[in-house]
C-alpha cells in the first residue's frame, strides 16, 4: 500500500501545487513595493503575537520577513492531539494578492498532505483572498488536520485509513515518531 | 717596610756608591722617626702649626737625592692615614656612639638627645676637621720640601692632597656607624625647625605697614609672641606635650614638638603669614644677601653653627652624606607641614602658602647650606650647566651664582615634592572632599594644580573608584545620597579636569550601580523638580535646589551646543577651530569622542545613566500626576515653571501630556468656583445661610461625637469624547445632625477634574463612600453636567484627600487622610463596633485591604483591635476616651489645624501606576514575541532574540538595549516561562 504513495503524491503535487508555484515568480503586476508588503507582514506578525491563539504560532525566519516558520499544535479531541507540526511559509513579493506557499516541515500523515509536506487546501490556491492572513491560514490548516477533505486526497492511503481512526492514529503516530527520530 | 726599603735601595741605589747606603739607611730611619713624632704632635695639638724640623728636612733631602721621593711621600701618606684612623676616627665614632645609648635611654625625651646632638656634632666635627687640616698642612709641608723649586710643585701638592682626601674619606665612610646618617638627619632637622620657628616668630611681629589692620590676627599674635620669645618656655611646653599627635613620618622620635604643639590654625596662619615675608625676600636667593637675611631671622650664631657643620662635613668628605641628611630633614618637615595644614580641611587653598613657605623656610635654609658648601669641587662641573628646568638662566660664575643655581634646582625639587605629597593626600581624601563640595572647592583647585604637575590621574581614578566602591556604592547608601555624591563628583571633577577624562573613568561605576537601583529615576526626577529649597525632604533641599538651578541654567548652553553643531563654519572660523583643536589626553577612552565628554552637562549625565529620556519623561509624568492629585489647592505655579524648563530640555512634544495635566488643574479650579458660585447664588436666593466651614461644628449626639468632614473623591466621566476625572481637594466641613438626616453643604467638596487620556493609568480600586458623601458627589456631578454638558463626571472615589475632625467624649482631633480611611472611620459614627468582614463589606473593599488600611486608625488610638473568640474575626471598637486607649494614642492627635500631614501616606500605594509597572507592561508586548519566536525556533541565543525584536517589532518600535532584554528574559526564566541553558533560551516544556 505504501509503495504507491509517492506516485500519488507526485501526481497531485504537479497538478495542484505547480500552478500556484508557477504564479509565484511572476513579477507583481500591481506594482506592489516590497516595503508595503513587509509592513503588512509586520503588522500580521504583531496581531499574531498579540492575539495569543493557542496552538498556532509563526515567526519570520532569520532576517527575511518573507520567509516564516510556523508551528501548529494538533487540536484537542483529534488524532493529532498533543502533536506539534512545523511549517514553512514563503510569501510572494505581491502578497497579499497572491497566497503564500505553505508546506509542512514536519512529516505529516494526513489525507491532504503529501510526503513532501505540500498541502492541498483551497484557500491556499484558487480560493485565496487578500483578506486572509497568516493567522487564518494557520487556523485553517489546524482545522484541516482534524477535518480532512477526503474527496481530493494527496495521500490516498491516509484518506483510505481515515475511516478507521484507531488504525489511522497508530500509523500516524508511528510516522510522527519515526520522523522525529530522523530529524533529531 | 724594611724589606721594601731594601728592595728600593737595591733598585735605586744600584748605580750609586755602596758607601751611600749607610747614609740613606740612616736618613730613612731618621725620617720615619721624625715623621711619626710630628704626626703625634699634630694630632695632640691640632691647632698648632707644623713645626719646622731641621733634622727631618735633612733626612728628606737625603732621601730625595737618592731618588726616593715617591717612597717618602707614600710612606708619609700611609702614616697619616694610620694616625688619622687610630686617633681621630676612633675618637669621632666613640663620641658619637653615645647617640644610640641616648636614643634608647631617652626615647621618651627627645629633647635631651636633641641637645646632645646639637652640642656634640659640631664639636666632634670641628675636632676632626681641624685634625685633618693639620695633617694636610704637614703633608703640604713635606711635598713643598721635596719638590721645592721644581716647576710641578703646585701640581704635586694638589695631587697628594687629593690622594689624601680620598683616603681619608674612604676611611671615614667605611667606618661610619649606622647611626651617623641618623645623627646628621636629626641635626639638620632640629636646625631647620629652629629656623622655621624663627621665621614664624619674625612673621608674627607685624612689620610696619604689614597687615596690622587685622585685629584678630593681632590679638592672637600677641599671645603667640609671648610663647615664641621665651625659649625656655617653649622647651618646657614641648616636654609636656604628648606624642599622640605625632604626625611626622620620620621614625626618629626626637623631632621638635614645637610644630605640633601649635594647633592647626596656627600652622595655617603660619604658612599664610609667610606670604608677605616671602614676597619681600624673594629676590634674596643668592648667597651673601640671603646669609644676611637668614642671620637677621635666626641669629648669627645659628648661621655660624650650621655653616661650620656643613663646611666640616664637606671637608672630611661627607658632602653626599650631609646632603642626604638635610634633604631628608627638609622633606620630612615639608611633609609634616603639609599634613598639618591640610589635614581634613578643604575650605582653604593651601598650595600657595605651601609654596611661599618653601620659599621662606627651606630655600633660605638651603641657601645657607649651599653657600657654606662653597664652590664644591665635585659639584662645580655639574653646576656649570644651568638646570634645563630652571626658569631663570643664570650665568654660572662665582659662588653666588652657584648657590643661586642650586636654589633654583632645589626649588623645583621641593615644589614637585610638595605637589606630590599634597596630591597624594588629596587623592586619598578625594571622597571626603567631594562630600564637602562646594565648600571644598579650594582643595579641588589645589589638587588640580598638583595633578598638572605630577600627572597622577591614573592613581586618582584608581583610588577614587576604590573609595566609591567601599563607601558609596553599597546597599546601605540611599539612592539620593549616591545621586548627590554623583552630582558633586561631576561638578568637582569638571573643575579639576576640564577634559572630562577622569570623570568618565570615575563615573562609570556609579552609573553602573545606579542603573541597578529601582528608585534611581524617581530620585533624579524628584531632585530635578524639587525647587523648594531648604524645605521638603530632609537633606534633599540644598542639592535639589542646585539641580533645579542646573535645569534652568543648562538650557542656554544646550542651545548653543546645537547651533555649534549645525552651523556651517565659514573658512576663517573653521581654521580657527582647527587651530584650537587639541588631542585627547592619552588616558582617554578612545572609543568615545571628546565632544561627548565635554558637552554633557549634569542633567544630561544624570539622564544618561539610563540612556533614554523617555523614561524620565514618563516618570516625571507619574510623579506630577501624584503630586497634582494630592494637592489641596489648585496652585500649580511652581509645577508650571518646572514644566517649562523641562520642556526646553526634553522638547515640547514629550511634555505634552504633562501640560494637559496642569491645564486640567486650572480648569478644575474654574469649574469648581463656578459650581460653588452657583450654589451660593441659589442659597442666597432662598435666604439660607451658608454654613461656615469648620467653625460651627455641631457635636453629635450619642457617645461617638466625631465629625466627618467631606470625603473627596476623584471621578471620571466617560461620556462623549472627553474623559474627566476628579479628585477631591481637601475640605473642612461638618456633618451635622445625628439622625442620619444630615446634608453636607457642597462647599466642602473640591474636585479635580482630569482628562484621563492624558494622565498615567490609575490604580483601580473600589470604594463605597458613605451615603452622605455619595449624595454630595452626585449633586456635584449634576451641577458639573449642567455647566459642561454633554460631559459627565465619573468619580474616582479612592483618590484624593479628606480632611476630617473627629470628636470624642473627651477630645477632638483633626486628620488628613485618604478617602478610604475616611470612609472606614465614618462607619463608626453610628455603630461603635464592627467586625472586619462586615466593615469590609460596608466599605466595599476586600478584607485584607481593609485590615491594612484600618491600622492607621488603630495606630492613632482611635480604634482598638481585638479578636472574637468565636470565629476568630477581628473586631474593631471605637476608643471613646483616652483612658481606654491607654498611652497608645501617643500623646493625642494633633488638635491644631495647621499643617496636618497626610496620614497613612506611607502605607498607601501610589495612586498612579508606577514607571516600573508601565515598563513591565511595555515589555509584556515583547513577551508574546519572544514566546512566538521560541515556539517556532526551539532555542535562540540572546542576541538573535534581540535582533529579531529589532527587526520585526515596529509598533511601538523595539528600543530596548541588550541588557534590558536580558533582564526581561531573566525575569521570564524566573517565572518559569523560559529556560536558559548553554547560552540559549528555549520555551519551558509544560
Amino acid at each position: 500500500m505504501t509503495g504507491n504513495l509517492p506516485q500519488d503524491v507526485q501526481q497531485h503535487s504537479s497538478s495542484i501545487v505547480q500552478p500556484a508555484a508557477g504564479k509565484l515568480p511572476k513579477p507583481a503586476s500591481q506594482l506592489v513595493d516590497s516595503h508595503s508588503v513587509s509592513r503588512r507582514l509586520q503588522s500580521e506578525l504583531m496581531s499574531l503575537m498579540t492575539c495569543g491563539d493557542p496552538g498556532i504560532s509563526a515567526f519570520p525566519e532569520g532576517d527575511n520577513i518573507f520567509s516564516w516558520i510556523g508551528t501548529i499544535k494538533g487540536s484537542n479531541a483529534t488524532v493529532y492531539e498533543g502533536l506539534s507540526y512545523k511549517l514553512t511559509l514563503k510569501f510572494p513579493t505581491d502578497y497579499p494578492f497572491k497566497p503564500p506557499v505553505v508546506k509542512f516541515d514536519t512529516l505529516c500523515f494526513h489525507p491532504n498532505v503529501d510526503q513532501f509536506g505540500n498541502i492541498c487546501l483551497d484557500i491556499l490556491q484558487d480560493k485565496w483572498s487578500s483578506a486572509y492572513d497568516v493567522r487564518t491560514i494557520l487556523l485553517s490548516i489546524q482545522s484541516l488536520l482534524g477535518e480532512p477533505n477526503n474527496d481530493s486526497p494527496l495521500n490516498s492511503y491516509a484518506a483510505a485509513l481515515w475511516a478507521d481512526q484507531e488504525e489511522f492514529k497508530k500509523v500516524m503516530r508511528k510516522q510522527y515518531r519515526d520522523a522525529a527520530g530522523l530529524t533529531r | 717596610m724594611g724589606e721594601n726599603l731594601a728592595m728600593a735601595m737595591a733598585d735605586s741605589a744600584a748605580s750609586s756608591a755602596f758607601a751611600n747606603l749607610s747614609a740613606v739607611t740612616q736618613a730613612w730611619q731618621l725620617y720615619v722617626l721624625r715623621a711619626s713624632a710630628m704626626l703625634r704632635l699634630g694630632s695632640s695639638q691640632p691647632s698648632s702649626p707644623p713645626v719646622v724640623d731641621t733634622e727631618f728636612d735633612a733626612s728628606v733631602r737625603v732621601l730625595c737625592e737618592q731618588g726616593l721621593a715617591s717612597l717618602v711621600v707614600s710612606y708619609f701618606l700611609d702614616a697619616l692615614e694610620k694616625a688619622f684612623k687610630q686617633h681621630e676616627v676612633a675618637n669621632l665614632w666613640q663620641q658619637l656612639d653615645e647617640y644610640s645609648r641616648l636614643k634608647e635611654d631617652d626615647a621618651d625625651d627627645p629633647g635631651k638627645l636633641n641637645e646632645w646632638v646639637q652640642y656634640t656634632l659640631p664639636k666632634v666635627l670641628s675636632e676632626i676637621s681641624s685634625a685633618k687640616l693639620a695633617q694636610e698642612e704637614s703633608l703640604r709641608m713635606l711635598t713643598r720640601l721635596i719638590y721645592h723649586g721644581t716647576a710641578g710643585q703646585a701640581v704635586e701638592v694638589e695631587r697628594f692632597l687629593s690622594q689624601y682626601h680620598t683616603a681619608v674619606s674612604a676611611l671615614l665612610l667605611t667606618s661610619a656607624p649606622q647611626h651617623f646618617p641618623e645623627i646628621l638627619n636629626l641635626f639638620f632637622k632640629v636646625r631647620l625647625e629652629q629656623f622655621s620657628k624663627a621665621v614664624r616668630q619674625r612673621n608674627r611681629k607685624p612689620p610696619s605697614g604689614g597687615p596690622s589692620g587685622d585685629s584678630e590676627d593681632d590679638a592672637s599674635e600677641g599671645s603667640e609672641n609671648n610663647n615664641g620669645e621665651d625659649d625656655e618656655m617653649e622647651s618646657m611646653r614641648s616636654s609636656h606635650c604628648t606624642s599622640a599627635d605625632d604626625m611626622e613620618i620620620n621614625e626618629n622620635p626626637s623631632e621638635n614638638r614645637e610644630t605640633k604643639q601649635v594647633d592647626d590654625t596656627d600652622e595655617a596662619r603660619d604658612m599664610e603669614g609667610v606670604d608677605f615675608v616671602a614676597v619681600s625676600h624673594l629676590k634674596l636667593n643668592a648667597g651673601a644677601a640671603t646669609m644676611q637675611e637668614v642671620a637677621a631671622v635666626a641669629g648669627e650664631e645659628w648661621v655660624g653653627g650650621v655653616s661650620s657643620v656643613i663646611c666640616n662635613l664637606r671637608h672630611i668628605g661627607f658632602a653626599a652624606l650631609s646632603e642626604e641628611g638635610y634633604a631628608s630633614a627638609i622633606y620630612s618637615l615639608l611633609k609634616a607641614k603639609i599634613h598639618a595644614i591640610t589635614n581634613k580641611r578643604y575650605e582653604k587653598p593651601v598650595l600657595a602658602s605651601v609654596r611661599s613657605w618653601i620659599e621662606a623656610v627651606p630655600l633660605r635654609f638651603l641657601s645657607i647650606i649651599l653657600a657654606s658648601s662653597g664652590p664644591p669641587s665635585s659639584k662645580s662641573s655639574s653646576l656649570t650647566f644651568p638646570s634645563p628646568l630652571a626658569s631663570i638662566s643664570i650665568p654660572s660664575t662665582g659662588v653666588d651664582e652657584i648657590v643661586k643655581e642650586g636654589v633654583v634646582r632645589w626649588r623645583l625639587r621641593l615644589h614637585f615634592f610638595a605637589y606630590e605629597t599634597l596630591g597624594d593626600m588629596r587623592i586619598n581624601e578625594l571622597f571626603d572632599i567631594i562630600v564637602d563640595y562646594p565648600e571644598s572647592l579650594p582643595a579641588i583647585e589645589d589638587l588640580r594644580q598638583c595633578l598638572t604637575n605630577t600627572r597622577h590621574h591614573a592613581k586618582l581614578v584608581d583610588s577614587f573608584r576604590t573609595a566609591l566602591r567601599q563607601r558609596l556604592l553599597t546597599a546601605g547608601a540611599a539612592t539620593t545620597d549616591i545621586l548627590l555624591q554623583y552630582v558633586s563628583t561631576i561638578k568637582a571633577l569638571r573643575t579639576m579636569d576640564p577634559t572630562g577624562v577622569v570623570l568618565e573613568a570615575v563615573g562609570e561605576p556609579i552609573k553602573e550601580y545606579l542603573r541597578g537601583r529601582k528608585d534611581t529615576i524617581r530620585c533624579i526626577v524628584t531632585m530635578l523638580t524639587d525647587d523648594t529649597g531648604g524645605g521638603g525632604m530632609a537633606g534633599l533641599g540644598g542639592v535639589g535646589e542646585s539641580l533645579f538651578e542646573e535645569l534652568s541654567r543648562g538650557v542656554s548652553s544646550l542651545e548653543n551646543v546645537d547651533s555649534d553643531d549645525d552651523a556651517e563654519l565659514d573658512g576663517d572660523e573653521a581654521w580657527a577651530a582647527a587651530e584650537r583643536w587639541e588631542p585627547d589626553p592619552i588616558e582617554a577612552d578612545p572609543s568615545r569622542t571628546s565632544k561627548s565628554r565635554r558637552l554633557m552637562d549634569i542633567i544630561s549625565m544624570l539622564v544618561g545613566i539610563y540612556g533614554s529620556k523617555e523614561l524620565f519623561v514618563n516618570e516625571y509624568r507619574v510623579m506630577l500626576a501624584e503630586k497634582l492629585l494630592n494637592k489641596s489647592d489648585y496652585d500649580t505655579d511652581r509645577d508650571i515653571r518646572t514644566l517649562e524648563l523641562l520642556k526646553l530640555r526634553f522638547g515640547e512634544n514629550n511634555m505634552h501630556g504633562c501640560e494637559i495635566m496642569l491645564k486640567d488643574l486650572a480648569d478644575s479650579k474654574r469649574i469648581n468656583t463656578n459650581i460653588k458660585a452657583a450654589v451660593a447664588a441659589e442659597l442666597s436666593q432662598h435666604g439660607l445661610a451658608v454654613p461656615a466651614t469648620s467653625s460651627d461644628s455641631v457635636p453629635l449626639a450619642g457617645d461617638a461625637g466625631y465629625r466627618t468632614p467631606t470625603a473627596t473623591v476623584g471621578l471620571v466621566d466617560s461620556h462623549s469624547q472627553a474623559t474627566f476625572m476628579q479628585t477631591p481637594g481637601s475640605q473642612t466641613g461638618d456633618i451635622a445632625s445625628a439622625d442620619g438626616d444630615r446634608k453636607l453643604p457642597l462647599d466642602v467638596l473640591e474636585a479635580t477634574i482630569i482628562s484621563s487620556l492624558f494622565w498615567p493609568p490609575f490604580q483601580a480600586e473600589t470604594l463605597k463612600v458613605p451615603a452622605v458623601v455619595e449624595g454630595l458627589l452626585e449633586e456635584y456631578a449634576q451641577r458639573f453636567h449642567t455647566i459642561k454638558a454633554p460631559r459627565k463626571l465619573q468619580w474616582r472615589k479612592n483618590l484624593g484627600t479628606v480632611k476630617l475632625e473627629l470628636q470624642f467624649e473627651d477630645r477632638s482631633a483633626q486628620f488628613v487622610v485618604s478617602p478610604m480611611h475616611a470612609a472606614i472611620i465614618m462607619h463608626f459614627e453610628n455603630q461603635t463596633r464592627w467586625t472586619a468582614t462586615e466593615l469590609a463589606e460596608a466599605v466595599g473593599v476586600p478584607v485584607i485591604t481593609l485590615r491594612r488600611r484600618i491600622m492607621l486608625w488603630v495606630n492613632q488610638g482611635v480604634l482598638v483591635e481585638s479578636h472574637t473568640v468565636k470565629d476568630g474575626d477581628t473586631v474593631y471598637n471605637i476608643v471613646e476616651t483616652m483612658g481606654d486607649a491607654g498611652a497608645r494614642a501617643g500623646g493625642g492627635a494633633p488638635s491644631t489645624d495647621a499643617a496636618l500631614p497626610l496620614l497613612g501616606d506611607e502605607e498607601r500605594e501610589s495612586a498612579v501606576a508606577s514607571m516600573e509597572d508601565q515598563w513591565q507592561q511595555e515589555m509584556n508586548v515583547y513577551e508574546s514575541y519572544v514566546i512566538g519566536m521560541l515556539t517556532n525556533f526551539d532555542s535562540l541565543p540572546l542576541d538573535r532574540i534581540h535582533n529579531m525584536l529589532k527587526m520585526f517589532v515596529s509598533d511601538p518600535p523595539y528600543d530596548k538595549t541588550l541588557q534590558q532584554l536580558q533582564g526581561f528574559l531573566g525575569r521570564l526564566v524566573g517565572e518559569e516561562k523560559l529556560e536558559f541553558r548553554e547560552g540559549v533560551y528555549r520555551r519551558r516544556q509544560m
